[in-house]
């Protein structure tokens, strides 16, 4: 993996060289993972929101779908593409051997288990996008540096990372897909193409929530690109109109349906909750999701031209990090990770911090998931059985004063998550700690590595 | 940045695969599917057709019932009603009886072309007050409720509900013991012998036992109507009731604790009783879907199976069933556990 292990090994090998070798080991794991690991739950539902769409209903009209309609209409594309092309048979089945899966103290899992053609269908469009994003960051770090030698590597810490890589090809979780389109709105606002823009970012908000996060930085950019020659009314008029259509178009059904509640429900969701610590964490993360929107916000509107560009991939995954503290969640991360490596290469700073974060949020996942991983394996093949892969996740919820050790190893690795995610926005001000604290200025240097990069800032 | 044009594609086609998904939710309907079955001299062909890659199921059944012509859903807001409430998943409405009523009539409607009626109180006596007038024996009702209004059921044996069973009507109950109490629109009132009343003998679960971890023995029901919902709280002892009634009048389905079934049907009179144990979930509703569209009773017996795939093509088959004395019956479906089309066939 690189970043662990030493790249000079590799230093004979050109920019394109490594890129195929990133790739081509990338994509080996991936298919590795993708027919013999699968995470139960999230891919049942994906079987049932194509089943509601096949039967005539839309997202809303049956139980299946909570979210936003982005992700919906990208399954109705993928199933548009099954019933063209595939011949899945079977979604999946309920299997009796697997029916102490649903009574394990963790609820989120299901006997009735996805078939691993289904599986395999479903976590190739995520690889694809995968492919996507690590051509993105790429790009943006070739804009951002120059140096092919450094894009490659960013395309290779994106494609190696482990949070990506089981997002994709063990859980089939689309949080890959929220971090292409913020991806693709600040590429649009570095080409100045303010209307499509704002699409992207509707359309990214409308995927999941957490980019919405990032509007004030965004217009921010807008203005410090455009405060000197007047055309900042005119950009950001631009930029809403995209937006708007963008979300007229995708919500249009929804209006027309009166299903408007529905398709914004996991939002107001996650926002309301009878559990009162639950519901203490969930006001917390958003006075922080809040106040990085506003102060990143801020910085942003005071940056000068001239910085503006360097200062939008910072501010945005400022902002995207404070947003994912609302919820300590493995995947949600994923939607900073191109911007986290972008910035990391274009300042020489230490990947310490980014393989720790990820490694945690994989082990929180993996921990989590555990041996539910091999259900799809066991009911489809011979190569292991249900009731291994049953008694082995009941094994694991033994208990240790009082908590299962599922829990608790995830506990840990939340934590780390956490804490390093945290740490992102903390080492950002390592400058202002550093004169007043040179002690714990010179800690936060040694995590964060690299060259000092002050954003300009005008009066 | 230098290679813009990539990411230009890139752009262009995420919007395309998010637009065309888009069209695709909201214009898929179930014009791509279809099918239909006939029975000449002992031998039922049957034909399926879908425009997708789907799998399908077909079972041809025997039963001495009428063909179910419509179906009441029971629904009346301004009377009390008694259910468990149950956790959804972050996002989801609450299940509610509502909800779940309108999940049910969407779900019913692409599985069966039988007329689905919501009924409030008065509505539901007046339909059944008109069915035992005519011995209509073609009416179904489902109740989920978790108890009859006070207008059709009071815990007298000469109620209309009996009445209308008698008749022939079929009843399919979930989401509390059946008959233990009425509703009024201020209070539920306990009912005495509710047990004896509809099944003749006390077999309910009204015990601990709430899941089953095994599939019902006796029949292969459960991987023929793809039935997913293991729930056993408010169930039937099969053996208590089949040592009362006998074999011929009791029939099981889906999942056992080694008592209690997910699903047990059984006789009153000329029509039956179904129980679909458990509280609200979208599992009972799927199985609860699968017995009303396939009109299986009590006494089907099955006559032949079938399943595979069927991708963009029409299917024809023929199954040779002999000489049968009931009415013969086909419920075919697309998608199993995933059921996404179904149709029901008398083939009388």
């Amino acid at each position: 993996m690189i970043g662990l292990i030493n790249v000079r090994f590799f230093s004979d090998w050109s920019a394109k060289k490594l890129i195929v070798l990133f790739l081509i080991v990338g994509l080996l794991i991936r298919f590795v993972l993708m027919p013999f690991l699968t995470y139960d739950f999230d891919i049942y539902h994906w079987a049932v929101i194509i089943q509601n769409i096949d039967s005539g209903n839309n997202l809303y009209d049956l139980a299946g779908y909570y979210y936003t309609p982005v992700w919906g209409y990208i399954m109705g594309f993928i199933s548009m593409f099954k019933d063209l092309f595939l011949n899945i048979g079977t979604m999946g089945m309920t299997f009796v051997d697997m029916l102490p899966i649903e009574s394990l103290n963790y609820p989120y899992h299901v006997a009735t288990i996805t078939s691993i053609g289904f599986n395999i269908m479903m976590k190739f469009f995520l690889v694809i996008i995968d492919v996507i994003v690590g051509y993105m960051v790429y790009r943006f770090v070739m804009d951002r540096t120059g140096n092919e030698r450094k894009a490659a590597v960013g395309f290779g810490l994106w494609f190696l990372c482990p949070i990506v890589l089981y997002m994709s090809s063990v859980q089939g979780m689309f949080d890959t897909i929220s971090a292409m389109l913020l991806l693709l709105t600040v590429f649009m606002l570095y080409r100045d193409r303010c209307f499509f823009a704002g699409a992207f970012f509707a359309t990214a908000v409308l995927l999941k929530f957490f980019p919405a996060f990032c509007l004030i930085v965004l217009v921010g950019y807008l203005y410090a690109k455009h405060r000197d020659d007047g055309q900042f009314m005119k950009k950001f008029l631009l930029a809403m109109a995209g937006a708007l259509v963008m979300l007229v178009v995708l919500m249009l059904p929804q209006m027309i349906e009166g299903q408007l509640y529905d398709a914004l429900s996991f939002i107001i969701g996650r926002a309301s909750t009878a559990d009162l610590w639950k519901s203490l964490f969930t006001a917390g993360g958003i006075i922080i999701a809040l106040a990085g929107m506003l102060g990143f916000g801020y910085l942003m509107f005071r940056t000068k031209k001239e910085d503006a560009d360097d200062a939008l991939m910072i501010y945005v995954l400022l902002s995207a990090v404070c947003a994912v503290l609302m919820s300590i969640t493995p995947q949600y991360i994923i939607v900073f990770i191109p911007f986290f490596i972008t910035y990391l290469l274009s300042v020489n700073g230490s990947r310490r911090l980014f393989w720790i974060i990820s490694v945690a949020a994989f082990a929180g996942a993996i921990v989590l998931n555990n041996f539910s991983l091999f259900c799809s394996l066991s009911e489809y093949t011979s190569l292991v059985s249900a009731e291994w892969a049953i008694s082995s996740m009941q094994a694991l919820e033994g208990t240790l004063f009082g908590f299962t050790y599922v829990d608790i190893i995830n506990c840990i690795a939340n934590l780390i998550q956490y804490i390093g995610t945290i740490l992102i926005v903390v080492l950002y001000f390592a400058d202002a700690v550093n004169i007043r604290w040179p002690k714990v200025g010179r800690v936060l240097y040694a995590i964060r590595g690299g060259e000092r990069h002050e954003i300009g800032q005008s009066d | 940045m230098k290679s813009d044009r990539v990411i230009e594609i890139i752009a262009a086609v995420v919007i395309a695969v998010i637009l065309i998904g888009e069209v695709i939710v909201y214009t898929t309907d179930q014009g791509r599917y279809s099918s239909g079955a006939v029975l000449e001299d002992g031998t039922v062909t049957y034909t399926m057709s879908s425009g997708g890659s789907e799998s399908y199921n077909v079972i041809i059944s025997e039963s001495s019932l009428d063909t179910m012509t419509e179906i009441y859903v029971y629904y009346d807001e301004t009377y009390v009603s008694d259910y468990e409430e149950v956790s959804v998943p972050v996002g989801a409405r609450a299940l509610d009886q509502e909800y779940y009523i309108e999940q049910l009539v969407k779900q019913l409607d692409y599985r069966t072309s039988v007329e689905i009626t919501v009924l409030d109180a008065s509505g539901l006596d007046a339909a059944m007050a008109a069915d035992i007038a005519s011995g209509d024996m073609s009416k179904g009702l489902i109740v989920i409720s978790g108890a009859l209004p006070d207008l059709i059921y009071t815990g007298n044996s000469a109620d209309d509900i009996f009445q209308w069973m008698n008749v022939g009507g079929r009843l399919y109950w979930l989401g509390n013991m059946i008959g233990c109490q009425y509703a009024t629109v201020e209070e539920l009132v306990p009912v005495d012998n509710y047990q004896i009343l509809f099944f003749g003998v006390e077999c309910l679960n009204d015990g601990d036992s709430e899941k089953a971890y095994d599939a019902v023995g006796s029949n292969d029901l459960r991987t023929d109507m793809s039935l997913s919902n293991n729930s056993v709280k408010y169930a039937v002892d099969v053996a208590a009731l089949t040592a009362y009634k006998g074999a011929d009048k009791v029939l099981d389905a889906g999942y056992s604790d080694g008592t209690y079934s997910s699903i047990v049907m059984t006789d009153y009179g000329n029509g039956m009783i179904c129980i679909i144990s458990g509280d609200y979930s979208n599992d009972q509703r799927a199985d609860l879907s699968q017995m009303v569209a396939s009109q299986l009773a009590y006494d089907s017996e099955i006559l032949y199976e079938d399943s595979g795939n069927v991708n963009r093509t029409t299917v024809t088959k023929t199954a040779d069933i002999g000489e049968t004395a009931g009415n013969v019956s086909v419920y075919l479906y697309y998608g199993g556990y995933y059921t996404v089309y179904g149709e029901y066939y008398s083939l009388v």
